[in-house]
């Protein structure tokens, strides 16, 4: 029997309702399109399509393009990171 | 033509009354002979560069002496406020501008708190400082009548305690009372890395403005009380709601600028590998200097006048333990510059040691990219052997934090080693360094990188750091959202938001022209009518204010009508003549380049390993970025758009 779909979510402080770092998301997702959607139902200040201050990171890696057709699998790490200029 | 006939000249071609009724007088102040001359800049030129910056590029174009050198007290310091400066909000910004002694080119550096504002609530749009003050010299203004008042008190004061005297000999609180631009004794030494304070954070950065100043003899400028009667054309409150509810609407502020202010970019520079790691060479570093770990220090926010967003975070360390605990363990900032500057810059990695340094480069008046850029320079020619340890007095190994510390004193003082750091990039020519030190030089034009952001993956950025018309600066057009995936994702979005089709592969060359143009136009807009560019449309978010409320703010509070069109053409303006003044000091077509780092050695780490910048691809670029910005093939702007800017400048 293979292990339960599971891929941790580390959010950025802005999202971190009641302190809570990371969201574990167990709903088999194929795509950060889909984990995306699943991140909206579960996190009411999130809006993935409208908030240009969220980017994302797949096991460190960040994604600057393609970010809803990259494909995960279950174990990945996927980081809420914000992104924006400073002086 | 001395400076004298110069202003006379200019004068007389200028208006001798008001344009529209919030339009403060240019005032042309000779520190020398302690004399005062005011006019009014006409409507034609009001019409085609606005205020600020633009004006600012008016003035200097017209009273520059390119036969001088840039510390010549015949060559003049010009502060300008936008033309919505105090009026608007987010709208507390201001330029000051001259021949740049880091540099040798253009100086221009902008500022916020309330220096800007305070000239504008007391009728004054524009200050022509010129001439060496017989002795060290405040000026002081209540209303719009100076006073040159001795300021040998005040010599050798930093800026902590410089502004808590003007305070109790001023009997006033700053940012209400008066808004004050001073030096401290690095801009008195004429370390040419060192700034205008315009707050206790607050500078006027980039290009030794602290220096220019310094030459003059000119300590401080106060301005107190508001004396000017700023009746709008129009009713502007109103639209002003909206600018307000749009700002504090947009996730950006209300979610990032507003609670923690700019560090955050720290975090995707380094997972990236851009982020600018001991002088370039390396591209990525610790987590330990991420945004999150400077919030046990941050102990509340501030903001400039009359802003909503209150992005400035302020630092108390006097609770941990570990920490020395004087003068320097509170203070104002860190931005994300001088985190990147003074962390992976040169080595360090605690978050408290940054912010230590940070505080003291706000009190001795040193622009942190410039001053952490220059030591960064050091440390690597000292890794290299090219600075030995006996001519460094000092051991400049990276991380070194004892060095570091007293390294900023030193600069400040010009001491040492310290006295080649505080020649910046001139450090070769003043004979500091030997000529192959040029090769680590992480320079352009003369100025050394604004920011830690290393762009050799992201093209748009490269090229906007090429064509700066003041050097190696982010500020002047970066095209910050390539960083973000969902604008990347979205082409026909991006391309209505740049006018034209811009690549999605952040590391492409196709298009990246096209989005370095439209933001170097709306940046320069910005500038001259005062507003933040943290808070304008494009620089962190397509959602933020930009032309639609300038012109609606412009007209309501000028009378002046602008279309989009119009309002995006003063930028390409403002461009332009900066190119012009740029051309007078010399700069051509090979000066709009990166350093040589950027060309030859590729990134090690991260998802863009292997990238670098390819010279023909980029020459490439520039071709296309000329063409689009009617400029010649060497950067000038073409026959018919120098027709029209010099009708402008000399009509």
């Amino acid at each position: 029997m293979s292990a339960p779909f599971r891929i941790n979510v580390r959010l950025p402080e802005p999202l971190r309702d009641g302190g809570l770092e990371i969201v574990a998301i167990e709903t088999p997702v194929q795509a950060l399109g889909e984990l995306l959607a699943v991140l909206e139902s579960r996190l009411p200040d999130f809006s993935a399509t409208n908030d240009e201050l969220f980017n994302f990171a797949i096991n460190g890696e960040l994604i600057l393009h393609g970010e809803r057709s990259v494909v995960l699998k279950s174990g990945d790490e996927v980081e809420i990171v914000i992104a924006f200029a400073g002086g | 033509m001395t400076i004298h006939e110069r202003v006379a000249a200019l004068i007389s071609r200028l208006a001798s009354k008001r344009q529209f009724p919030t339009q403060g007088e240019t005032l042309f102040v000779d520190l020398e002979r302690q004399a005062v001359r005011s006019a009014f800049i006409p409507r034609s030129v009001i019409e085609s560069l606005l205020g600020g910056r633009g004006v600012n590029m008016f003035l200097l174009h017209n009273l520059l002496d390119e036969s001088l050198f840039p510390l010549h007290p015949e060559v003049p310091l010009i502060f300008g406020t936008g033309i919505l400066t105090s009026m608007v909000p987010s709208a507390s910004r201001g330029n000051a501008t001259s021949w740049s002694p880091e540099t040798g080119i253009l100086m221009d550096s902008n500022a916020g708190d309330y220096f800007p504002s305070f000239m504008k609530l007391n009728g004054i749009d524009h200050l022509v400082l010129y001439g060496k003050a017989p002795q060290w010299t405040l000026l002081h203004f209540a209303g719009r009548e100076p006073r040159f008042v001795d300021a040998a008190h005040w010599i050798g004061l930093d800026n902590i305690d410089l502004r808590a005297s003007l305070a109790a000999h001023f009997n006033g609180v700053e940012g209400k009372d008066y808004g004050l631009a001073a030096i401290a004794t690095a801009g008195e030494n004429l370390v040419l890395t060192s700034g205008i304070m315009a707050g206790p954070k607050a500078i006027f950065a980039r290009g030794g403005p602290g220096a220019k100043m310094g030459s003059l003899n000119l300590k401080a400028v106060l301005i107190q009380g508001r004396s000017a009667q700023l009746t709008t054309f129009r009713p502007h409150k109103m639209r002003n709601r909206d600018v307000a509810q749009k700002l504090m609407n947009t996730s950006v502020v209300k979610n990032a600028l507003k609670v923690r202010g700019t560090p955050f970019l720290y975090k995707p520079s380094r997972m990236l590998g851009a982020m600018g790691t001991k002088n370039n060479q390396e591209t990525t570093w610790t987590d330990k200097l991420d945004a999150e770990n400077i919030d046990p220090y941050r102990n509340g926010m501030e903001g400039c006048f009359a802003c909503p967003v209150n992005c400035r975070p302020l630092n108390d360390m006097s609770g941990d333990a570990n920490v020395l605990h004087d003068k320097y363990d509170k203070g104002d900032g860190p931005e994300y510059v001088t985190l990147g500057k003074f962390g992976p810059g040169v080595g360090i990695t605690e978050v408290t040691q940054v912010l230590r340094l940070n505080n003291i480069c706000n009190d001795l008046g040193l622009d942190t990219a410039s001053t952490g850029s220059a030591m960064a320079w050091a440390m690597e020619l000292y890794q290299r052997g090219i600075l030995s340890r006996e001519q460094a007095g000092i051991d400049l190994t990276w991380g070194n934090y004892d060095a570091i510390e007293r390294l900023l004193f030193m600069i400040a003082r010009r001491e040492g080693i310290g006295n080649a750091i505080a020649d910046s990039s001139q450090a070769v020519a003043k004979g500091h360094y030997p000529a192959e030190a040029l090769d680590y030089l992480m320079a352009v034009k003369g100025l050394t990188q604004s920011d830690p952001h290393d762009a050799r993956i992201l093209k748009a950025f490269a090229l906007g750091l090429a064509v700066a018309t003041r050097g190696m600066d982010h500020l002047r057009n970066r095209v910050t959202l390539e960083i973000n995936a969902k604008i990347n994702d979205s082409p026909d979005f991006k391309a209505e938001l740049y006018g034209g089709r811009v690549s999605a592969e952040p590391n492409s060359y196709d298009g990246k022209e096209i989005a370095v143009r439209r933001c170097e136009n709306i940046y320069a807009v910005g500038d001259s009518v005062g507003m933040c560019r943290f808070t304008t449309k494009l620089f962190n978010s397509p959602s933020l204010p930009g032309y639609e409320e300038f012109v609606d703010q412009i007209e309501n509070v000028t009378s002046i009508v602008l279309t989009r069109d119009q309002i995006d053409r003063i930028g390409l303006n403002v461009m332009g003549v900066e190119r012009l003044i740029n051309s007078r000091l010399g700069v051509t077509r090979k000066d709009d380049t990166l350093p040589r780092r950027w060309f030859e050695e590729a990134i090690g780490v991260g998802p863009y390993k292997g990238e670098k910048i390819d010279r023909q691809k980029f020459d490439a670029m520039l071709t296309r970025f000329y063409e689009i910005s009617e400029l010649n093939s060497d950067g000038l702007p073409k026959p018919e758009f120098r027709r029209e800017l010099d009708a402008v400048l000399e009509g």
